[in-house]
């Protein structure tokens, strides 16, 4: 049993530490940082700024601020924000809650109702098939910064029904759980409607309608059983659609989470918060391509991985 | 399906023709007339510089799908290289580096690229393809696997066949339809991503109309000039439409492997 | 079985996950004396002495008393924490006689010792000042005289001091909680003397201040607090511009600042809600041109880059008339503006092409531009993207177009990037501007060992009158000495100069009594008073 647990553990600890390499590799390559831009707008001159950086450690060589990083990670500590000086921890933990409810709501919404969009097309329910169709169709095409932006005009600006910004009640997240939430639900959909027609066609339940089970029977015990396997692949997947759809819906809804962090940190050239953020998403994509592999594995153990 | 080759040719057809037509300059700035609704003179009204709200879309295409198409053809380029490898060697920690890369979030891979290569289109290109390699080489893996594991494989072995022989006369024809729609995918993934660096002020190139900048310059103005945003987005939504329509026909038309799109 | 029990759940969660909270409308001021302040920007710390961004001003400075301050309409240095003080003659010592009977929030008194105590940490090099100890000029130490008096020493006259110490990036905090706290850890617990006190700030998400009920020692321009004064402010970040006028609508905020020009304009009509321009002290937005550096390097066609730009158009089009032209290196409500600069180099495409003509252009390819020797006129101009300068980056790439100037646009996305190339040299025009309101950050930019000299120029009158006015302390003296200077930059055609910044602030009418201080950015908000 362990040996079964152990592979795909160190295969998702090997993403993390591979991301995390990328990613400082990347980051060290770029020119500037955060401490030197908001020196020189003071007017400090070079030497000064020098100080500054030598003091923060970002003047020592590569491979040595590299093992440093790495030797911090491996103990929790991730260093301090250039700009602030907040450790990146605590920066990372307190952004993680509205990134998290957001994604959480956002996945649960989009998957109930992508699953339901994508059975009525797929098993072609008579009248809800066709605006399933539709909806599925506009789901995926429709930029999300447009459907956002429709949303807060409608529901804010016209109708005064629904807040646009902010974290922390309930009501602030509507909107954007349902934006992000209805995008999702597209690729979820597409997915299964494909599934569920796939299945239809296969040999064993046409065996078993000529078998004269009972249709619903058959529809509920053979179809969407096997139809939600890839599915829930599908589902684990979409932490990385989610990830810039964060970014994109916390900007749009100004909530103030990890997506928010990273685009100003990125653009504060605050490097240690950018690093963080890398390590969290790589985490968290490993954990979820693990849980994913699992269920799979637990749902059909014909699935070799 | 029809419908969508349909929308997909007159959008192209616009974007390629209509500078021929829409004489209007995308770039003669006219405050006067700023933020016009649209009417006879500016059928899609004028945007807060007083430009031409049409002819911008129709040059702004122009630059949204030549990034597009092009990012498209050199990330399916690289991702079927290194899927096709990854795929047909017998060792797993290739896997580890494509997840790695999927793991660490597009927007810094391409805030990165950007950085270093500077502005401009060729840059842009660059960095929306690159962040599409790795899906696109996890699903070519995924898919030469799978057919490698069929029986025919197998038999073509036993008699004596090279591995380049299996994987360009029995991989390659099995795994084409869904690598075909999976482009398809990849050009929705770049047009879209593509407009949101812009959007979010990352990617655009001053002086040149494109879509994304287009949307945030519609949303900074969407109480006031909702007409601005308008345009771009319902053209790149039907794009996107047409383009996927078009995937899943493919897919259902030749039915092989199907599933392998669900992994996507 | 599971899966028949999923349909009905999954219909459940997707019916629970949409249910809309009607009725809990957004408004988080159901106290009346609760206000939600809207800051724009998010600030990267959150430490006066350590921090530069002027959105951290905007709450602390109400949070701080400084030792003097400077009266919002006569611009003078008033008493604050100092009651008085004087010179010496060689302008290298000043003594403050400190105000009695001061406590901070904390309860510790206010002495000497307190102030020497701030003194210590803004000029240990361990704190990593980005801000205060540049403020401090060619600070030399302090010395101690009794419990109420202090002296600051300089190694060398630097006239500005007293605007420094106006200053909320000086802002005088309670000793004992600053020796509690780690540098790192104090922005969360900060402890001061002003008419509010600090209750939380929670990073990215909000400030919150409350009314401190003990205070009796403000500046002369603070009102005593009345029954609709502010008991409460939550300052949270808006840094997306569309939502700032929805917030504000909604009622999601009752001030707001930074609106953009297009939104302020659509709101004139509106009762409910005030608009409160308010000019910012500095330099206006501007594009530095290198004088290093073909085009630019000759000044008949800097001029002519000048005379090419129809400026009204871009302070109508893109600024909504909300902005006066700028003129000059200095915004007209910066100390020492010479106003006679009003006019020069105005809108005159024929007075551009004369000097293009003049220094030997012509356009010898017939490609609508001009060019000399086989060389194009194209000038390289670094665009930020903040402030609306891609907008109006490409207004002047239009109107330049007609006097035959190719301008190539070069964004930049960080300033770190920005700086990048102009380290590098390899652009023409970069657009920036900075504020304050002595006008003593001329010399980063204009003097030959200037910092920040992109224009790259280097004029020996020009560094003697920078070099005076910096330690000079007569008012009227300095006023000469800064307007030769402003003159002199203008008559080399240093720079290009757009628009004074107006920050666009609105309000709901039920409040009233919103001013902002000299230094434009940071509000009063002891006088302000809430409706209902």
């Amino acid at each position: 049993m362990i040996q079964i647990l152990l592979r795909p553990l160190v295969k998702s600890v090997g993403i993390v530490w591979m991301a995390a390499t990328l990613g400082f590799l990347a980051l060290s390559v770029l020119p500037g940082d955060a401490i030197a831009s908001q020196l020189s707008q003071s007017g400090a001159d070079p030497e000064l700024i020098e100080a500054y950086r030598d003091r923060s450690g970002l003047n020592a060589p590569l491979s040595e601020r590299y093992v440093r990083f790495f030797v911090g990670l491996v103990r929790g500590d991730m260093g301090v924000s250039l700009l602030s000086g907040e450790p990146v921890s605590d920066a990372i933990v307190r952004s993680r809650l509205p990134t998290a409810t957001l994604a959480l709501s956002a996945m649960l919404f989009g998957s109930a109702v992508g699953l339901l969009l994508g059975m009525a097309d797929g098993l072609d329910v008579p009248l809800f098939a066709v605006p399933s169709s539709v909806l599925i169709s506009l789901a995926l095409s429709v930029p999300i910064y447009w459907s956002g932006t429709l949303a807060i005009y409608v529901f804010t600006a016209q109708l005064g029904l629904l807040p646009s910004a902010g974290a922390g009640r309930l009501s602030q997240l509507v909107l954007p759980v349902l934006v992000l939430g209805f995008h999702m639900a597209g690729g979820i959909a597409r997915v299964m409607r494909i599934s569920v027609r796939e299945i239809l066609d296969a040999d064993y339940v046409r065996t078993a309608r000529a078998k004269g089970l009972h249709e619903r029977r058959v529809l509920l015990v053979h179809v969407l059983r096997v139809a939600l396997l890839p599915v829930i692949s599908v589902i684990a997947l979409q932490a990385g659609f989610l990830f810039s759809g964060a970014v994109i819906t916390e900007s749009l809804f100004v909530r103030p989470g990890i997506g928010r962090l990273l685009l100003d940190a990125v653009i504060q050239q605050d490097y240690p918060i950018v690093m963080g953020v890398i390590v969290f998403s790589a985490s968290v994509y490993a954990a979820l391509s693990l849980l994913s592999d699992f269920v799979l594995r637990l749902l059909d153990p014909r699935v070799a991985l | 399906m029809r419908i969508s080759i349909g929308i997909l040719v007159v959008i192209f057809g616009i974007i390629v023709l209509g500078p021929l037509f829409i004489t209007t300059d995308p770039l003669t700035t006219n405050p006067e007339i700023q933020l016009q609704p649209p009417d006879g003179q500016h059928p899609l009204g004028t945007d807060l510089l007083g430009r031409d709200v049409l002819s911008r879309v129709v040059h702004g295409g122009r630059q949204s799908l030549i990034v597009a198409t092009l990012a498209t053809l050199w990330s399916a380029g690289a991702g079927l290289i290194v899927g096709g490898v990854t795929g047909l060697s017998r060792y797993d920690f290739d896997l580890l580096v494509i997840n790695a890369t999927l793991a660490v979030p597009s927007l810094v891979i391409a805030l990165v690229i950007l950085t270093l290569l500077g502005r401009g289109t060729g840059p842009l290109v660059i960095a929306l393809g690159f962040s599409q390699i790795a899906p696109f080489a996890f699903v070519t893996r995924s898919a030469v696997r799978l057919a490698l594991a069929e029986g025919y494989v197998e038999a073509a072995y036993s008699l004596g066949a090279s591995r380049f022989y299996v994987l360009t006369h029995h991989i390659f024809s099995r795994v084409l339809p869904t690598l075909v729609a999976y482009t398809g995918v990849v050009f929705s993934y770049t047009l879209l991503n593509g407009a949101a660096l812009s959007f979010l002020g990352i990617g655009h190139e001053p002086g040149i109309p494109d879509w994304g900048t287009m949307l945030a310059e519609g949303r900074a103005n969407f109480r006031t000039a909702p007409w601005i945003g308008l345009a771009p987005g319902v053209a790149i939504t039907l794009i996107i439409w047409s383009v996927n329509e078009m995937a899943d026909q493919l897919t259902s038309l030749k039915g092989r492997a199907p599933g392998l799109l669900a992994r996507v | 079985m599971l899966l028949r029990n999923l349909l009905p759940l999954s219909l459940i969660i997707a019916l629970t996950a949409c249910l809309p909270v009607l009725g809990e409308r957004a408004s988080s001021a159901s106290d009346a004396h609760r206000i939600v302040y809207g800051l724009t920007l998010q600030p990267s710390g959150f430490d006066p002495h350590i921090n530069r961004s002027s959105e951290l001003g905007i709450p602390l400075r109400q949070v701080y008393d400084t030792l003097v301050y400077r009266h919002p309409e006569t611009r003078e240095i008033v008493s604050g924490l100092a009651t008085e003080w004087t010179i010496s003659e060689d302008g290298l010592v000043y003594t403050f006689r400190l105000r009695e009977g001061v406590t901070f929030h904390d309860g510790t008194p206010f002495n000497a010792g307190a102030v020497a105590a701030n003194l210590d940490r803004i000029t240990a090099p361990e704190t990593g000042s980005q801000l205060a100890v540049f403020l401090l000029g060619p600070y030399a130490g302090y010395q101690v005289i009794d419990n109420n008096t202090i002296q600051i020493l300089l190694s060398e006259p630097y006239a500005p001091l007293l605007d420094s110490l106006a200053q909320v990036y000086l802002g005088i905090a309670s000793p004992t909680a600053l020796s509690q706290y780690s540098n790192n850890r104090y922005q969360f617990h900060q402890v001061g003397t002003g008419p509010f006190e600090f209750v939380e700030f929670v990073p990215g998400d909000r400030i919150v201040l409350r009314r401190n009920p003990d205070y009796a020692w403000g500046p002369e321009f603070y009102t005593p607090p009345t029954e609709q004064s502010i008991g409460e402010i939550e300052f949270r970040f808006f840094t997306d511009p569309p939502t700032r006028t929805l917030a504000l609508e909604s009622g999601e905020a009752q001030i707001m600042g930074e609106l953009l020009p297009t939104d302020a304009r659509a709101l004139t009509g509106n009762s409910a809600i005030q608009l409160t321009p308010k000019t910012i002290p500095g330099q206006p937005l501007q594009f530095i041109m290198n004088t290093n550096r073909f085009p630019t390097d000759s000044r008949g066609v800097r001029q002519a880059i000048i005379f090419g730009a129809n400026r009204n158009a871009i302070v109508d089009a893109v600024f909504q008339q909300f902005s006066p032209v700028a003129w000059g290196p200095l915004a007209a409500s910066t100390l020492y503006y010479d106003p006679g600069l009003a006019g020069m180099y105005a809108h005159d495409i024929s007075q551009a092409q004369a000097l293009l003509a003049e220094a030997g252009f012509s356009d010898s390819d017939n490609d609508g531009y001009l060019d000399i020797g086989g060389a194009p006129l194209e000038i390289r101009v670094i665009v930020p993207p903040w402030g609306l300068i891609p907008q109006v980056a490409e207004l002047l790439q239009d109107q330049w177009r007609t006097v035959g100037i190719r301008a190539v646009l070069e964004p930049v996305p960080t300033f770190g990037a920005l700086l990048e190339v102009v380290e590098s040299g390899q652009y023409n025009l970069v657009a920036f501007n900075t504020f304050g309101l002595d006008p003593v950050f001329l010399n980063e930019f204009f003097a030959s060992d200037g910092t920040n000299n992109w224009a790259g120029f280097s004029n020996p009158e020009i560094d003697s009158l920078l070099s005076d006015a910096r330690q000079q302390t007569d008012p009227g003296i300095r006023f000469a000495l800064y307007a030769r200077a402003q003159r002199l930059i203008m008559n080399e055609a240093l720079i290009l100069p757009i628009r004074d910044q107006v920050n666009l602030n609105a309000s709901s009418a039920a409040i009233t009594g919103l001013t902002f201080d000299s230094y434009g950015w940071f509000p009063l908000l002891n006088n302000v008073t809430v409706a209902g």
